[in-house]
């Protein structure tokens, strides 16, 4: 039984060792607090947290546009993109390594959101480097995505759309003069909002009913404008001839950072009288159930058969750090208030709960696998052999905390019309206790009649 | 020292190479062959070279062979002078429309049947390089202002894209549009359509 006991030498090698992958990535977000891109991007480029494939690849991306280099960042989410495109193909192989250890030996192909997500930084990129076919592209890309996500099964329960995402191609579609596209945009956006309201408690921003009512009366819609007049009474819009006339100035402001997840270790007690390893599904199952839902039962030492140690994926409560900020942005006379238009810490923490049945489920039944295997070689080989198996078996019990951690927490917009010229627009940015944490300005912004500039802020 | 022979034996063998394939890892070693730039290759099923010259090809082919052109000599008995001007990418991938446009003048020089004029950003650039001419160069070889051809038509269009998706399936259909039409009257003289359709299998599973 030398050769199991190696096995599980190797295994542990594998994977021992190495922290969890939020731990390394964490780090990024020191050197991007202080605003020191060149120092993320260093440290990225020689930890690769997670290792050279995703989500490694959506962090450098991100930071590389943060740093402004549009052309290296769509690049890079362009390899993103085709890593994902074959990580849709598993290797059965790392599957069955994954059994056998955790699930940080499969490739990490991102959540359905980040794939999405990946699309709107290269949409805004294109549009910084000026090639707004490209930007066009990246939202026909958006649109079938969300249309593959809507068919199929493949997309959690809870994130079946992106109504941010929707909104942010009828934005673009509408500044090029692709009236037909926006409106069929425009429309899955509102029901997409429609469902974010109920999921994630975000409300479409204001300027969504204004650019329904407006492209309504362009597509000649009159029912559909009726329909929204309804619905909208208190909403005043401008007319597409008055927009002829004026600029527009379209900010995304992304504030704050996405939770990260971290390992949560849990020990579930396994009483003698429950264990039966023939049927090892059924009490994985049932073992799922109580550490998700239920109080552990009470129990006499010598009733307990083992406690069995997991490490799941999990956030940490919200804190009020997570609470959002806001923008104001100020064109020309006017000024507006940031409106929140994406929460992905919501959609992440509600993605996670999505999954926790069968992320439970999973790495219980890995436990008990593993378990079985020490009690085999415990009873062959004795005692001081199954504590040898025991620690290897915890050691390579890790938890996937992998996701893409530079996101923000959340994305907002803000529109304002401006007349046609060059103006300085400044954005003060503030914490969510109304503490003002940056303010810039982008100077010499030139917007021609008719025409849509479209501007991005981060702060972190 | 790690003797392997020895350890291969027993049924824990296959799960021993399980572990020993994640520490060594499977990267294939590289390998760069030259291939002729006619041949077609397929690897991620998106636009590619070939896609690109068989479109050009075949839609001028078709174009060359239409009533317009055997009008267009009646009636001037002179070749037609073309611009090939702006083709909207309006697909879901960033198809390199410039090398399309290259593919096209080819087509349509190579045929001999048509005249090729610059188009506007070329234009731009040989009015500078004229301008940079004067006072510099042998009167001999200096070239004149203000004797460009002007094009008779103007060929435009745009390439469109459908996927259709499901599963590892993919079908992906391209219909690239293009139409000449006439400058002076904005008569449109041909209009052509060419379409292409791949299949994109995926597995759901490899080794």
């Amino acid at each position: 039984m030398a050769i199991a006991r190696l096995m599980l030498l190797l295994g542990a090698l594998a994977t021992a060792g190495c922290a969890s992958y939020t731990d390394t990535a964490l780090q990024l977000r020191e050197p991007l607090l202080q605003g020191d891109l060149e120092k993320a991007r260093a440290y990225l480029e020689e930890v690769k947290p997670g290792g050279p494939g995703l989500p490694y690849l959506m962090e450098l991306g991100l930071v590389l546009r943060l740093q402004e280099d549009y052309a290296a960042s769509n690049h890079t989410f362009d390899a993103a993109e085709i890593l994902i495109d074959e990580l849709y193909t598993k290797s059965v192989s790392k599957e069955v390594l994954a059994l056998a250890t955790n699930d940080e030996v499969i490739p990490y192909d991102g959540e359905a959101w980040e794939r999405v997500l990946i699309n709107y930084y290269r949409a805004m990129n294109y549009a910084d480097l000026g090639d707004f076919e490209g930007a066009l592209v990246e939202c026909r890309k958006i649109n079938h995505k969300l249309k593959v996500y809507a068919d199929g099964d493949a997309s959690p329960p809870t994130y079946q759309t992106d109504a941010f995402a929707e909104y942010l191609t009828a934005m673009l579609y509408d500044a090029s003069g692709q009236t037909n596209d926006a409106w069929v945009a425009l429309r899955a956006a509102d029901d997409a909002y429609v469902h974010y309201e109920n999921a994630y408690g975000v409300k479409p921003p204001p300027f969504l009913a204004q650019d329904l009512l407006r492209t309504a009366e362009m597509m000649g819609d009159a029912d559909g404008l009726n329909r929204y007049r309804e619905r909208f009474q208190a909403a005043s819009w401008a007319a597409n001839s008055e927009l002829l006339e004026r600029g527009e100035i379209i900010v995304f402001y992304e504030e704050g950072y996405i939770p990260a997840k971290v390992q949560q270790t849990i020990m579930i007690p396994i009483l003698r009288t429950e264990y039966d390893d023939d049927h090892r599904t059924d009490l994985a199952w049932t073992l799922s159930q109580r550490a998700r839902y239920v109080e552990p039962p009470h129990y006499a030492k010598t009733e307990l058969e083992y406690l069995l140690r997991i490490a799941v994926p999990s956030y940490p409560p919200p804190t009020t750090d997570e609470l959002p900020g806001h923008a104001i942005v100020f064109a020309g006379s006017d000024s507006c208030r940031s409106e929140i238009a994406e929460d992905l810490g919501a959609i992440a923490r509600q993605g996670l709960q999505d999954e926790s049945a069968q992320i439970y489920f999973k790495t219980i039944l890995r436990a008990l696998g593993k378990y079985a295997l020490t009690k085999g070689i415990e009873d062959k080989q004795g005692e001081v052999a199954g504590v040898v198996a025991n620690i290897f078996t915890a050691a390579t019990e890790k938890a996937d905390t992998r996701s893409w951690i530079t996101l923000p927490n959340t994305i907002q917009v803000a529109r304002v019309l401006v007349e046609p010229g060059t103006h300085d627009i400044e954005i003060q940015c503030y914490g969510p206790g109304g503490d003002e944490l940056d303010t810039v300005t982008f100077e010499d912004v030139e917007v021609g009649p008719g025409q849509v500039r479209f501007l991005s802020h981060r702060t972190f | 020292m790690f003797r392997p022979a020895r350890l291969f034996h027993g049924g824990s063998a296959a799960a021993l190479s399980l572990a020993l394939a994640a520490l060594v890892g499977c990267g294939p070693s590289k390998t760069v062959s030259r291939i002729n730039p006619d041949d077609t290759v397929d690897l991620s099923g998106t636009w590619n070279d070939t896609d690109s010259r068989l479109v050009s090809e075949e839609m001028i082919q078709d174009c060359l062979n239409q009533a317009w052109l055997r009008t267009h000599m009646t009636e001037r008995s002179k070749k037609p002078a073309v611009i090939v001007g702006a083709i909207r990418n309006q697909s879901m991938e960033h198809i390199p429309t410039d090398t399309f446009i290259n593919d096209i003048e080819r087509s349509f020089i190579n045929s001999g049947q048509v005249t090729v004029v610059a188009d506007s950003g070329e234009r731009e650039d040989l009015r500078a390089e004229r301008e940079a001419m004067q006072g510099n160069v042998t009167p001999e070889t200096l070239k004149r202002f203000g004797h460009e051809m002007g094009a008779d038509y103007v060929l435009m269009g745009d390439i469109n894209q459908i996927i259709d998706e499901e599963g590892g399936e993919k079908v992906s259909f391209y219909q690239t549009d293009l139409q000449l039409i006439d400058v002076e009257s904005n008569v449109k003289v041909w209009i052509g359509q060419k379409k292409i359709k791949k299949y994109i299998g995926r597995a759901k599973y490899s080794g």
